[in-house]
């Protein structure tokens, strides 16, 4: 479950606005935190001669060619984002999130976590499921996820919430009026 | 970037409380509409018609209300305020007779006011406006505005109205004129109209129009004294935040059917999933209704993607208007290039060349002004040969009358011009009286007496021949011998053509001093 931090949106419009120079340091402070992930992440995909051959992009063609495997794609796709994303149903925004954009990647991610490691072709992609319920369970970013153990979660928070104690701080010094 | 990935990890997040509630919240609120669903119920329905009603006539009445007040500002600044009571009721009048709206009569009134400045005149044009809008179909307040501008002048806009009149019959057609040709043609249609079912119904429309100001106007007074507000602006918020109180009531029941029915869909394992579903989708109905209540009073920020596009659609707007402006002045230099052209071609026109040279050499100024025209005529600069043509023709014409009046005139030419032939015809008499030689034969009879000039005679005193013998040339006394007269020359006359010459002095002397010549000077004669 992510965590619910308030007042981040207000924060960063502030930061913007009065300390654009700690907005950029807030932003990339975030950054670092997540790129370890995603490097962990983007370590557990294949290559592409570890997967099964028919599934391999270049042996694709119709709708199915743009789902075929390709590492470096399937490495692109794992990726972070520190910017506000859409609200959801609830009406939570993400402001911290690691994605697996690309289809190739999706598959390998997620195969199996539902049914189990059966059939032909979930068995030879190899990889290990982790992570907590069927949701957050993969074998690439979920998986990094998992073994992250919430590191990062109390890190992005603790940065948001660094970075608040300055905006004070500058507030109370008469810094920022 | 937004992203919009359903394989995420959010590792944090903010709600975003832009108009939503938590599913606790929303419980809770059902909870709460539910005990009040009777009375919601009960409620609601008439009071929202009711709601509805009271809005529509206040704001009725407050469009009417903008209306007069425009007017009488109107009358106001005209210097006519003694006569808004008197316009307002004519107005009403025909308002309730010809069931045409108060606002739209005011609007209609307002520029026969302006353009006229007389509140006789404006009522008599706005009963002509009334049949002409009837009877052409064209709206009150466009025919007015015409009606005004024929007022002062300009009649373009009547061309609309088929008066049989051409566009420079219409130009140079009075305002009365024109009025009567509208009266001929449209008079009666508003009485005509007004006794159709259409008519009637307009009426009884205004009527109840009218009704619904008077009821808005008493609700105003009474929902201000019940609400306590301070105007009617303040009065229609009020009655909007009311309304929005209903709606909610609406909403909150709504949403308690949906989860009624959820829980009614299933057994007790679910149940709640259900509930929250029921929630999660009658809470998107609302948004998607009234998604743009958020943004009330405050400018709708736009997405990355809007702002892209909008910024690509100023873009192409902007290259649009640049190849626009770039083909014109691609044609503008196109054009210059071919005038340019023509008139290099025109160098080498025989015609012209000669006009100019004919221009470069000293010439009349009505020549001129012709071999100008000439030029102007083949390079077919018109204002140029307008120009010219008009200047000719009046030089033309002050010419043509000089020299009829010229030819009016009594001669007046060199009064010596006819000297020459008087003096050789002079000399020709003197050669011819120097060589005379007189033959008197026996036919020759009567008395013939002549008195010989006797003494010295100075020139202009006398005989100029300064002749001392002057024979009779008759000779013989009358025998009819011939006989020859014998001059006999003394001084300074020793020849004939001394003679001459003294004759035609002493000529000349006597004619200048005007004694003996006779000249004729109007003739040119002697």
């Amino acid at each position: 479950m992510p965590v619910e931090v308030t007042g981040v949106i207000e924060l960063r419009k502030a930061l913007k606005k009065y300390a654009p120079d700690l907005a950029k340091e807030s932003q990339k402070e975030l950054t670092n935190l997540l790129k370890p992930i995603v490097r962990n992440a983007r370590g557990f995909l294949p290559t592409n001669a570890d997967v099964p051959s028919g599934w391999l992009k270049e042996n694709q063609k119709g709708k199915w060619a743009n789902r075929g495997y390709d590492q470096a794609i399937a490495s692109k796709g794992i990726t972070y984002s520190t910017a506000a994303g859409k609200a959801n149903r609830q009406g939570f925004r993400s402001i911290a999130s690691i994605y697996n954009k690309s289809a190739a990647g999706a598959i390998y991610e997620t195969a199996g976590r539902k049914s189990g490691n059966v059939g032909k072709f979930t068995p030879r992609l190899g990889g290990q499921l982790q992570g907590d319920g069927q949701k957050m369970t993969g074998r690439a970013m979920f998986r990094a996820w998992a073994q992250d153990q919430g590191k990062t979660t109390a890190a992005v928070v603790k940065a948001i919430q660094t970075v608040n104690d300055k905006v004070a701080k500058l507030v109370r010094t008469g810094v920022i009026r | 970037m937004a992203q919009d990935v359903r394989l995420a990890v959010q590792i944090a997040t903010v709600l975003d409380a832009a108009g939503l509630n938590k599913a606790d919240k929303q419980v809770k609120s059902f909870e709460k509409s539910l005990k009040g669903l009777g009375r919601t119920l009960g409620l609601s329905l008439s009071a929202a018609a009711v709601i509805a009603f009271s809005k529509k006539s206040v704001m009725a009445l407050v469009e009417a209300e903008k209306a007069n007040t425009r007017l009488a500002n109107s009358v106001k600044n005209l210097g006519l305020s003694f006569s808004t009571a008197a316009i307002q009721k004519n107005l009403d009048d025909i308002s309730r007779s010809a069931g045409i709206a108060g606002e739209i009569l005011v609007d209609a009134y307002q520029p026969l006011l302006t353009a006229t400045g007389s509140v006789i005149k404006s009522q008599e044009m706005l009963n002509l406006a009334l049949d002409v809008s009837a009877g052409s179909g064209v709206a009150l307040t466009t025919v007015t505005q015409d009606l005004a501008n024929a007022y002062v002048g300009n009649t373009r806009g009547l061309r609309k109205y088929n008066l049989g009149l051409s566009q420079a019959q219409l130009k140079a057609a009075t305002f009365l004129e024109v009025q009567t040709k509208l009266n001929k043609q449209f008079s009666g249609a508003q009485a005509a109209y007004l006794d159709t079912y259409a008519g009637k119904l307009q009426i009884l429309g205004e009527a109840a129009g009218n009704a619904q100001e008077r009821i808005g106007a008493s609700l105003i007074d009474l929902s201000m004294a019940f609400s306590g507000s301070n105007d009617i602006e303040d009065f229609v918020t009020k009655i909007e935040r009311l309304t929005d109180k209903v709606v909610n009531m609406f909403d909150k029941f709504t949403e308690g059917v949906a989860i009624l029915k959820a829980i009614s869909a299933g057994g007790l394992s679910g149940m709640l999933n259900r509930i929250q579903d029921a929630q999660v989708a009658e809470f998107n109905r609302r948004m998607k209704r009234d998604y743009m209540k958020a943004w009330e009073g405050t400018n709708v920020p736009m997405s990355p993607q809007a702002l892209a596009q909008q910024r690509a659609a100023e873009a192409a707007a902007k290259k649009r208007a640049e190849q626009l402006r770039k083909e014109q002045e691609k044609q503008t230099k196109e054009l210059k290039k071919q005038n340019s052209l023509k008139k290099a071609g025109t160098i080498f026109d025989l015609n012209q060349v000669q006009i100019i040279a004919a221009l470069k050499g000293k010439t009349s100024a009505d020549d001129r002004k012709r071999l100008e025209l000439q030029l102007a005529l083949a390079t077919e600069n018109v204002s140029e040969v307008e120009r010219l043509t008009k200047q000719l023709a009046i030089s033309q014409g002050l010419g043509t009358e000089l020299a009829k009046f010229l030819a009016d005139l009594p001669s007046a030419k060199n009064p010596f011009e006819a000297w020459k032939g008087f003096l050789d015809g002079l000399e020709a008499q003197a050669l011819r009286l120097a060589n005379m030689q007189f033959n008197l034969n026996a036919g020759m009879a009567g008395n013939f007496q002549y008195t010989l000039p006797t003494g010295n005679f100075t020139y202009g005193q006398g005989n100029p021949l300064n002749t001392g013998v002057f024979v009779d040339p008759r000779g013989g006394g009358g025998t009819g011998a011939p006989s020859t007269v014998v001059v006999n020359v003394a001084g300074s006359v020793t020849t004939s053509q001394s003679l001459i010459d003294e004759i035609r002095g002493g000529l000349n002397v006597a004619a200048l001093s005007g004694s003996s010549a006779n000249v004729e000077r109007r003739i040119g004669g002697w």
